[in-house]
């Protein structure tokens, strides 16, 4: 009787035992929904929270479009990169895989351009004094062959001798010419350097067999700048060392200067370095933390100082900052150079600015060079000032394609 | 037994036959029925063969691929916008439908559609809405005329809004079997943007049109 009563007992303990069992199991499922249930919630917040935060009140999608212009290029610059430009007294050229050409007057299409009687060839480098054409020819595995120049808009082209000074093996990484002398950055076996030619052979400038690439090099009046993507040098032609100032790992973007002798560095924390008369002056802040690219200070209209960067990232395209004041930061072309931003948006949109040029002869005339591989669109857009615009006051035309 | 006497004793010398004619009699009774049988389920479902399907609790989900047409925008003031600037693109529309009766549904659709613009841009559209529909039609053939309310993600080169959006529209469809149909349909997307405060100057209300082909399963 107890046995049975035990038992009893003992099945009651093993029922109640199951019910807790089957309740735990009960609860943690719910548990389980509970959660799966607030994950759910949490995942649609944080849905509707990207899309709201995405909004922008400010910007009207269909405005947008109704003022798009049709933009129609040369097919030669669709899908391409340009890296250069240059100009003589006749005609514009531009850098791609091969060096293009064109007259300024527009009365010819753009076309290849022959040097030194070829059209087959790889050109690495393209620069100009504003007369003569220099044009670095390689090989297929972009060796510098050497460099040649023009004075007659390409009929006749001169040998430089280039790679028995700078290196058989070297790789022309761009030329540039900046107050009457040649300067043409290269690099082999992992290591980069500049030179400059003197008028009778290429010498070092001081910058070689450094770690980094370089960027660009500037005249500020006085001495030469350049930088590679981690350091800034300035000096002589053949005697330039290195600042400490702008220094930044794999961080400095964008080179330039303006006829006040102002020299100016971009950078990727989002700040522009300023340094005149022997003297840095405090960055401006572009856009905090934010990487920048290449820069250009743009002349017109001369009331404004309007200093162009190009973006890191951010689906590329340039910011406008204007200087005057405190200076204000224009984004996605909602001054200056565009006539709306859908033109803007519809033409630098996903592409990274490779720099602007303004050609030796003409400061009303701005060409923007970009990385347009893969987007089904151009390379090189070109914004025309008219000093009467607006009421005398001049403006810019808006980008066309080339 | 009896009546079987009764058939040799009325005609003895034909009972082989009068019995063969029974069961021929019999026989076409028997499929007589079964035609009459046939023909009154046949005569149903000729009346609605797919009656399961307009039920209430029926459901369907119909998938919808297609073209998408700009039509027209009006700017805040209703004045029409010149230049659109729009070219043709193309649409995906996914449809649940549920049946509150013989003729009136109720459901949800998700969408996506595109279209490219004259500087080369693309226009993303994907609205997710509410719909009703009035479905009716004879076998085999269904029609319907839907409308839909919801709300809708627009981008744009990077830059996005959330608008309101209303469509309507109809189709008509054919039954390929009890689960399936096919069909077309159009519909009309009204797509207001909606700007808030000192910005609703820049308010302005498109107009597309979606003509599409869909297939249409019912469960």
């Amino acid at each position: 009787m107890d046995i049975l009563l035990f038992d009893k007992k003992l099945d009651k303990v093993h029922a109640d035992g199951s019910a807790n069992e089957s309740a735990k199991q009960k609860n943690a499922a719910i548990s389980r929904k509970g959660s799966s249930n607030a994950g759910l919630h949490a995942a649609l917040a944080l849905t509707l929270l990207v899309l709201f935060a995405g909004c922008d009140n400010s910007f009207s999608i269909f405005k947008s479009i109704s003022q798009e212009t049709k933009q129609v290029g040369v097919d030669l610059f669709k899908n391409v990169t340009v890296r250069a430009m240059a100009n003589d007294t006749a005609n514009y050229y531009a850098l791609l895989g091969q060096v293009v050409w064109r007259p300024i007057d527009g009365s010819a299409p753009w076309n290849v351009l022959s040097v030194n009687g070829s059209t087959d060839y790889f050109a690495a480098g393209l620069a100009s004094d504003g007369t003569n054409v220099f044009v670095a020819k390689a090989d297929s595995n972009n060796v510098l062959k050497d460099i040649y120049w023009t004075s007659d808009s390409g009929r006749t082209w001169t040998a430089m001798n280039a790679a028995a000074s700078i290196g058989s093996s070297a790789a022309v990484d761009w030329l540039k010419y900046v107050n009457g002398t040649l300067f043409v950055a290269s690099h082999a076996s992992g290591v980069y350097s500049l030179c400059y030619y003197d008028g009778s052979a290429f010498k070092s400038t001081g910058i070689s067999n450094i770690s980094r690439p370089l960027i660009d090099i500037v005249w500020d009046g006085s001495e030469y700048w350049a930088i590679s993507d981690s350091n800034a040098y300035h000096g002589a032609a053949g005697a330039m060392a290195e600042d400490t100032t702008p220094a930044i790992p794999q961080g400095l973007l964008g080179l330039a200067t303006d006829s006040a002798g102002r020299v100016l560095i971009s950078r990727s924390d989002g700040l522009v370095y300023s340094h005149q008369s022997g003297v840095w002056a405090s960055p401006i802040t572009i856009k905090a933390s934010t990487k920048l690219g290449p820069l250009f200070l743009l002349t017109q209209p001369a009331s404004a100082k309007t200093i162009l960067v190009g973006k890191g990232i951010a689906t590329y395209g340039y910011y406008e900052y204007d200087e005057t004041g405190t200076g204000v930061l224009k984004e996605n072309g909602s001054n200056y150079l565009s006539t709306s931003s859908s033109v803007y948006l519809s033409t630098m949109l996903s592409k990274h600015i490779i720099g602007f040029w303004q050609p030796s002869n003409n400061a009303n005339i701005l060409y923007v060079m970009l990385a347009a591989g893969g987007t089904d669109s151009y390379a090189l857009y070109k914004d025309t000032f008219d000093p009467a615009a607006n009421n005398g006051a001049g403006a810019w035309s808006g980008w066309t394609a080339e | 037994m009896c009546i079987a006497k009764c058939y040799v004793m009325l005609a003895p010398e034909k009972n082989s036959d009068r019995g063969g004619s029974m069961k021929k009699k019999l026989a076409a009774g028997i499929i007589a029925l079964l035609l009459l049988s046939t023909g009154i389920v046949w005569a149903q479902n000729s009346a609605d063969p797919f009656a399961a399907n307009h039920r209430k609790g029926s459901q369907s989900i119909e998938i919808s691929p297609g073209g998408f047409l700009p039509l027209f925008v009006l700017d805040s003031n209703f004045a029409v916008i010149s230049s659109p600037n729009m070219s043709p693109g193309a649409a995906f529309s996914v449809l649940y439908r549920y049946m509150l009766g013989k003729n009136l549904g109720i459901g949800g659709s998700i969408a996506g559609s595109f279209v490219t613009t004259v500087g080369g841009r693309t226009l993303f559209l994907a609205p997710v809405c509410l719909s009703s529909t009035y479905v009716f039609g004879t076998d085999p053939m269904e029609f319907d005329i839907s409308t839909e309310i919801g709300m809708n993600v627009m981008r744009l080169s990077g830059n996005g809004i959330i608008s309101p959006i209303a469509k309507l529209g109809g189709g008509i469809s054919r039954y390929i079997s009890e689960s399936w149909s096919i069909g077309g349909k159009l519909m009309w997307w009204f797509v207001p943007e909606i700007h808030l405060g000192s910005y609703a100057n820049l308010d302005s209300y498109a107009n597309f049109l979606e003509f599409s082909i869909g297939a249409q399963y019912h469960f």
